[in-house]
């Protein structure tokens, strides 16, 4: 297979490098003129030819044309197009800087060239604009990418206010969450609430719903990539917030003008430190709060050559007096090489670190007390190659490998006093390799196909400890105890990743678009509770367990209309093989035959996505309605029958709107719908040991009542002044303004008395998470 | 480690969400046996206590007493249990469950028969003393006494535990119920566990220890997650406690070594 694909390779090159005569190539970079922040996604047009091409993730175009003058446009969403006049008689390197557009100029230009429309885009891909989601209304006002994708259609939220996502019927684990090429391992801080992403870094959210381009791989549902801000190379410059839970600060210029420059951007909540003004001491000792760090830099060696580094660390904390600690966090690092080779190979080396770890402390007296540790790491190395052959042609090709260290627990006495002993769980490794060519090619400027294929292989290596049981009764007792020396394999997995898309421009508005895309999954998060928590274990395939498979199949018709509207239809269905579920009452939590609490089948999803937006006027939105269903045929659950998967809601609405009365001045409604979720209920109740217990026969056997919330916000930016550099801005958000108590959950308990004595009766109980929260947050940037 | 223990914590801390009971229709599920029994090596009658599943709402679940029941063990040993009201079958006179000896519990009900096996466990774990330490009030801590068991834990077995206790004869629930803990890190440990309920001068504080098997140590667990779900994100999934009940019964027949002391407090 590996040979195959590199025979392919090399014969396409060969093709292409054939084709490509008395032709000259006009490539560089288009920034934004205000800070020189690359611009991802720009697009660049010769009309006269009627081919243009789009910049990378890094900025970067390039297009190769036969020899001539041409007019070439450089246009992007919110920035002002240019024009430029090129003689290409000779390679052309030229950067291009664009301005932002300027509100009135864009009322008069109503019909300025829209540039990314729906149509041109790859199917099932959409992108998050972070200034729109900024002015969305946030729960504790504090703006939440992850959030805010929520709202597309195809995506739904995991519970309440949670920042985890379900991507077409897809678990919250099978979304590859890369920022800044680097895995994110737990995208979210204090168990869900709110995202680990400080909207005021980032630059640019793209989130692949199927269709994932045959680069990326290792999760089964979707790619989000998110980049960060490269910062301001003209002049320094700073923005944040202070809200009512965190507070932002970032700071950003050039470090050598136009060559160099570094963004730092901090986030931290502050719940706690009012806990600190108390009376009371040992509430004074208590600690909750959760703080984000991302920092940036980037270096021009040459116009070919350009260096950047980038980091994220954030962590949770809570603690109780000096007996209870907890703790967790994510750690990112990436160090990236631009090389231009020419001026048709654009590559990129990476050097990849992640880690994603926990730790609790409980020290409850001299002889009670212990801490437990967990985590995982990446250290990754990449490299990404793309050939811009001619503007109907690119290839895209590359490798990556990345070394996993699963630490899955180590328990720990805190003293020398305690009753505990030292217990560490075998650790694992694996090594995930992969390779994958990827053609993007434009049959008579009517027919875009992109076809790829990726080929990864997965090690499992030692040293590590592993156990053997009877299968088919798993509660007898280990039957072998298998010992691996370092670097031994333990198991291995390979396999073929096809992929590949269709768009079919109808006419200039219309384009039909269909893909088939084949991916596997080799690590997977273990979690058996309705909220993932920082404590649910990732673990690698290996003898147990098997890797995810996936095999989707979408099609989409794609309409842009006058005025800034816009609409779309997709259609999909996805067949999921090897999926997880858990045995009944599983211990997921430091078990080291935690493969043991598992149990495998099959799940498919379908279903139809419809979305209508607005994207320019004084009134921008879209309504998004997806009708799905997810199923899960599992052997050992409901007596091997189909069953609703927890996040199956059949319907889901969101509507999304931004009013701007003035330049000064806007208002945006959010409300989404959502059928309940599968639930698990009792169909009788009986006695032991005092206990009245409920008895369930099956799972997901009824539906929780339907969700639906509103929310609003107004932002009031403050006077521009000519001189001044210091703007503000204020935003009142508030979340389910109609007050609703959707219900987070129903929990059948014994009823007590208001005495707390058990009346022998038992009752149901309906819990609410969030009703009216309003909040308030004050921006500002110089 | 216990996952219930973390969730607990922060729930407190996080969610002072709201909660209001509301009526809802559920659909009953076919009746069925519904087994309670637990034997020990204090020397008292076998006993089993036999109901039926009811509606979820209903105010109670109907007793047994038309089933024949027996015990009996590996030695060739059988005992027929007695009706002695409210679905408790006995023996006629005083049983001790022998060390390391499997029991087998039968029932005939309405001509169907239902079966359990149970081993007592090899090893008995022991009270060594039960101390005490006086609290001043705090905000997490009410002003009390807390108490302290002391044992040793066997480094030659593998042991699952259950404590119990108790205060002025009523056995204490809040914020836990079931203690139950493996050892394995604790083995052959000294162990000094303070207890999480408060006692005041003059309270009689009663703690057992039972050495458990491995499958009792999962039916109790999973009545712990039941019983403690509190409505927030972490709740598991709703499962049935794991029985050792063939047949389509629930509950449990286990087979557990006991050792109780108490303490006055001064």
């Amino acid at each position: 297979m590996m040979k195959n694909t590199l025979t392919l390779c090399l014969l396409l090159l060969t093709a292409i490098s054939i084709s490509a005569q008395n032709k000259y190539t006009l490539s560089g970079y288009v920034k934004d003129k205000k800070n020189g922040e690359e611009i991802i996604g720009a697009t660049i047009a010769v009309k006269s030819l009627g081919k243009g091409t789009v910049t990378n993730s890094y900025g970067f175009y390039s297009l190769t044309l036969p020899e001539g003058s041409y007019t070439v446009t450089y246009s992007f969403v919110g920035y002002k197009a240019t024009e430029q006049s090129v003689i290409l008689n000779k390679n052309i390197t030229l950067n291009v800087e664009l301005n932002t557009e300027d509100i009135e100029l864009q009322e008069v230009e109503v019909t300025a060239e829209k540039t990314k429309t729906a149509q041109e885009k790859p199917i099932s891909m959409l992108t998050l604009e972070v200034a729109k989601a900024k002015e969305l209304p946030a729960l504790f006002g504090e703006v939440d990418l992850l959030k805010s994708i929520q709202l597309l259609p195809g995506i739904q939220a995991a519970g309440e206010g949670n920042a985890g996502f379900n991507v077409r019927g897809g678990a919250n684990d099978q979304n590859l969450i890369l920022l800044d090429e680097a895995t994110v391992y737990n995208a979210s801080h204090l168990f869900g609430f709110f995202s680990v992403f400080n909207a005021d870094a980032i630059k640019d959210v793209d989130i692949y719903k199927g269709g994932i381009p045959a680069k990326y791989g290792g999760r089964l549902s979707s790619l989000l990539d998110i980049r960060m801000r490269d910062g301001n190379n003209k002049k320094f410059s700073g923005s944040g917030g202070i809200g009512l839970i965190s507070s932002r600060l970032t700071l950003e210029g050039p470090i050598q003008k136009e060559k160099s420059s570094f963004i730092i951007s901090g986030r931290r909540t502050y719940a706690d430190l009012f806990l600190k003004l108390s009376p009371n001491k040992d509430l004074r000792n208590n600690t909750l709060y959760f703080y984000d760090f991302n920092a940036k830099a980037n270096y021009k060696l040459s116009d070919k050559d350009r260096i950047y580094l980038s980091g994220y660390f954030g962590r949770d904390v809570l603690g109780l007096a000096n007996l209870f600690g907890f703790d967790w966090g994510n750690a990112t690092a990436t160090l990236r090489w631009n090389h231009i080779y020419g001026s048709k190979l654009f590559s990129n080396i990476t050097l990849i670190y992640s880690n994603f770890d926990y730790g609790i402390n409980i020290d409850v007296s001299e002889t009670q007390n212990f801490s437990v540790k967990s985590g995982i790491d990446d250290i990754g190395l990449k490299a990404d190659y793309a050939y811009y052959a001619n503007p109907n042609s690119t290839i895209y090709f590359g490798g990556q490998t990345v070394w996993h260290k699963f630490s899955p627990g180590k328990f720990e006495p805190i003293r020398s006093t305690s009753i505990f002993q030292t217990d560490i769980l075998p650790s694992k490794n694996a090594l995930e390799s992969s390779v994958y060519i990827d053609h993007k090619y434009t049959f008579k400027k009517r027919l875009d196909i992109r076809y790829g294929l990726r080929f990864t292989a997965f090690d499992v290596l030692g040293k590590s400890t592993e156990y053997l049981w009877d299968k088919t009764n798993p509660d007898l007792p280990v039957t072998d105890t298998l010992e691996f020396a370092s670097l031994k394999k333990i198991k291995s997995y390979y396999g073929p990743e096809p992929r590949i898309a269709l768009s079919y421009s109808l006419n200039e508005n219309m384009a039909l678009k269909t893909s088939w895309d084949h991916t596997y999954q080799f690590i997977h998060q273990l979690s058996n509770s309705a909220t993932t928590f920082p404590t649910d274990l990732w673990v690698p395939s290996g003898l147990h367990i098997k890797p995810q498979i996936s095999d989707q199949y979408a099609l989409g018709f794609f309409h842009t209309l006058k005025k800034g509207w816009e609409y779309s239809v997709e259609l999909y269905y996805k067949d999921m093989k090897n999926q997880i579920d858990y045995r009944d009452n599983a211990n997921l939590v430091f078990n080291r035959l935690i493969e043991r609490e598992l149990l495998f089948g099959k799940g498919w999803s379908y279903g139809s996505e419809f979305l209508i937006m607005k994207n320019n006027g004084k009134l921008t939105g879209w309504i998004a309605y997806t009708l799905s269903k997810t199923m899960r045929q599992v052997e050992g659950i409901n007596n091997n029958e189909p069953y609703a998967v927890k996040n199956d809601r059949r319907h889901n609405i969101s509507f999304v709107s931004t009013y701007k009365f003035t330049e000064r001045i806007s208002l945006s409604l959010t409300w989404v719908y959502a059928t309940g979720n599968a639930v698990t209920f009792p169909g009788g109740r009986y006695e032991f040991d005092g206990e009245i217990l409920a008895f369930y026969p099956r799972r997901s056997n009824y539906r929780m009542p339907a969700y639906h919330r509103g929310d609003l916000s107004l932002t009031i930016n403050g006077k521009k002044k000519e001189k001044r550099r210091f703007e503000s801005s204020w935003n009142f958000s508030v979340y389910n303004f109609y007050n609703r108590a959707n219900a987070f959950s129903i929990t059948f308990r014994q009823q007590k008395d208001e005495n707390g004595n058990p009346t022998g009766r038992t009752e149901a109980v309906q819990t609410t998470l969030f009703k009216l929260i309003p909040s308030i947050t004050w921006n500002f940037k110089f | 480690m216990n996952k219930l223990f973390l969730i607990s914590i922060i729930s407190l801390v996080l969610f002072s969400s709201c909660q209001k009971v509301i009526k809802i229709d559920l659909k009953d599920e076919e009746t069925r046996l519904v087994v309670e029994s637990l034997i020990s090596d204090n020397t008292e009658p076998f006993k089993v206590r036999l109901t039926l599943l009811a509606p979820y709402f209903a105010d109670n679940n109907p007793p047994v007493s038309t089933a024949q029941v027996y015990i009996s063990d590996d030695t060739g040993n059988t005992d027929t249990l007695f009706y002695s009201g409210n679905g408790f079958y006995q023996t006629g006179s005083n049983k001790q469950a022998v060390l390391g000896r499997t029991y087998f519990l039968k029932i005939i009900f309405e001509g169907k028969e239902y079966n359990a096996q149970s081993t007592m466990p090899a090893n008995k774990m022991l009270l060594d003393s039960i101390t005490y330490i006086y609290n001043q009030a705090s905000a997490f801590i009410e002003e009390g006494y807390n108490v302290i068991l002391n044992a040793q834990d066997n480094p030659n077995f593998n042991d699952y535990y259950r404590f119990i206790f108790w205060k002025n004869g009523v056995i204490q629930t809040d914020p836990f119920k079931y203690f139950v803990t493996d050892d394995a890190q604790v083995q052959g440990s000294y162990i000094v566990t303070q207890v999480p309920y408060n006692y005041q001068s003059g309270d009689t504080a009663t703690v057992q220890i039972q050495c458990i098997d491995k499958k009792y140590y999962d039916y109790l667990n999973a009545i712990a997650n039941q019983t403690q779900a509190s409505g927030g994100p972490f709740d598991p999934i709703p499962a049935n406690p794991p029985t050792n009940l063939n047949n389509g019964a629930l509950g449990y027949f286990a087979c557990v070594t006991k050792d109780t002391k108490f303490i006055v407090l001064p």
